[in-house]
């Protein structure tokens, strides 16, 4: 065998260990997952923190910059739609009253029933709308538990759980489905159902509606339970624009989230709400 | 040699922690930037062309760290910044005599070139089996937007880069 065969072969043996190496580094990582993922967000939670927040300074402050223009409208605007809402409130007050009572104490069997644990975010995967949280498995957080804020607003729910710190997958992840439905203003019509889907960085639609239910621009979509993981009539988000094609068998519709990362610096963790996947 | 690639390291972790803390509120229809591919993509880039080794330790440290800020497995990123370095060292490999002059002008579709290979097989990676393949508006501003920081970057390195010696010489006539 000439030099050059030998120095071919040993630079092949030199890549099959280097191969070899590196599997076996990435299996002790996995074998490990749990107790690196959490040391590292332990030993990164203050600094994280810091950054967040400067972050969210620098957020407000940039916006608080472009918007100025657009301020006047906005107030004019906001003015507009609070009468609006102060006719539709005088409306709704009568049927209120008649409901009062029932709805009193349905409201009351439901704060009863749910158990809020208080989380901060530290961290934000924006790929892959994931959320980090500072609360873990010593805190009673477990797979699956809904996220959400104090608006009542669905953020997603717990997907990984270490020691002190979990992972929340928003709703808008491309894998997301969230079964829900959708208000109507005319509180006479029975509820139209439909799934939310995430579309990926942080934008979701509304899929699976009949083509012969009629939904509107504006209308709020809420949670509807059916699939057992999110409790009922949590926010998700406002029907901005409607697909409906006849040659397909279900509209679709564009919806604006209520939930708004840069602004979740507090979330909620609904601990105790069944489980069923 | 052993000091520098512990700064990198760190260099690399407090970037990682500005793209998961900071950067998160910069968004634009929401997509950030991804500094950790750009300073990766930069120092593969402006390394000497037979450091291979180097290569391989930057793959893997941006890799590791980045994996430890994903929710999926271990593995996906630093198989995909790897992936990334081979396809980077490939492209260089054609590229005769890199020349100072016109470095913005064939970087920039390198660089774009390797953000679609590694965003590509990141997503495979982490949501195999289960993986969509859409083309939409977002796809537009996450190159745009990494483009613009990623040139940013570039003329800060460069200027570092190519920074030329001082010349020590007594010049009695100009």
């Amino acid at each position: 065998m000439n030099v050059y065969l030998k120095k071919q072969n040993f630079r092949w043996q030199k890549i099959m260990i280097g191969v070899v190496m590196l599997f076996f580094f990435i299996g002790v990582l996995n074998f490990f997952q749990k107790p690196i993922r959490n040391s590292f967000y332990v030993l990164i939670s203050p600094i994280s923190k810091t950054f967040w927040r400067a972050g969210d300074s620098a957020s407000g402050f940039f916006t608080s910059l472009l918007n100025a223009k657009g301020l006047t409208q906005e107030n004019s605007n906001l003015q507009q739609e609070n009468q609006r809402l102060s006719s539709e409130v005088s409306a709704l007050q009568e049927t209120i009253n008649e409901d009062q009572a029932i709805k009193e104490v349905a409201q009351n069997t439901q704060a009863d029933n749910v158990t809020l644990a208080p989380a901060q975010t530290i961290g934000l995967d924006t790929a892959n709308d994931v959320m980090v949280i500072n609360k873990g498995s010593q805190d009673g957080i477990s797979e699956n538990m809904p996220v959400i804020s104090s608006q009542k607003v669905l953020y997603g729910k717990v997907s990984k759980v270490y020691k002190n710190f979990s992972n929340i997958t928003l709703i808008s992840d491309k894998n997301s489905v969230v079964d829900a439905k959708v208000q109507s203003s005319d509180t006479t019509k029975p509820p139209i159902f439909g799934a939310i889907k995430g579309n990926g960085n942080f934008s979701i639609y509304l899929d699976l509606v009949a083509q012969d239910a009629t939904i509107n621009q504006g209308d709020v979509v809420v949670t509807s339970a059916l699939e057992g993981i999110f409790p009922k009539d949590l926010l998700i988000g406002k029907i901005t624009h409607i697909n409906k094609n006849d040659s397909k068998p279900f509209q679709t519709a564009a919806i604006q989230p209520f939930f708004n990362v840069n602004a979740a610096d507090n979330v909620f963790i609904i601990t105790n709400y069944k489980q069923t996947k | 040699m052993w000091l520098k690639l512990l700064l990198i390291t760190l260099v690399f972790f407090l970037v990682a922690c500005v793209q998961n803390s900071f950067l998160p509120h910069t968004t634009i229809m929401g997509v950030a930037p991804n500094i950790i591919f750009i300073l990766f993509f930069v120092l593969v880039f402006f390394e000497k062309k037979d450091a291979y080794y180097r290569g391989f330790f930057l793959a893997i440290i941006a890799g590791f760290i980045s994996d430890l800020f994903l929710s999926s497995y271990f593995g996906a990123s630093i198989i995909s910044f790897l992936a990334t370095y081979l396809a980077i060292k490939t492209m260089l490999y054609f590229l005769k005599e890199r020349q100072e002059k016109y470095l913005l002008v064939y970087s920039i579709p390198m660089f774009l070139l390797c953000l679609a290979i590694y965003n590509s097989l990141l997503y495979a990676l982490v949501h195999f089996p289960y993986i969509k393949v859409t083309v939409d508006k977002n796809i537009l501003i996450e190159l745009l937007y990494n483009t613009v920081v990623a040139l940013v970057v570039f003329f800060l390195a460069k200027t570092i880069y190519y920074k030329k010696p001082k010349d020590r010489q007594l010049t009695l006539f100009r």
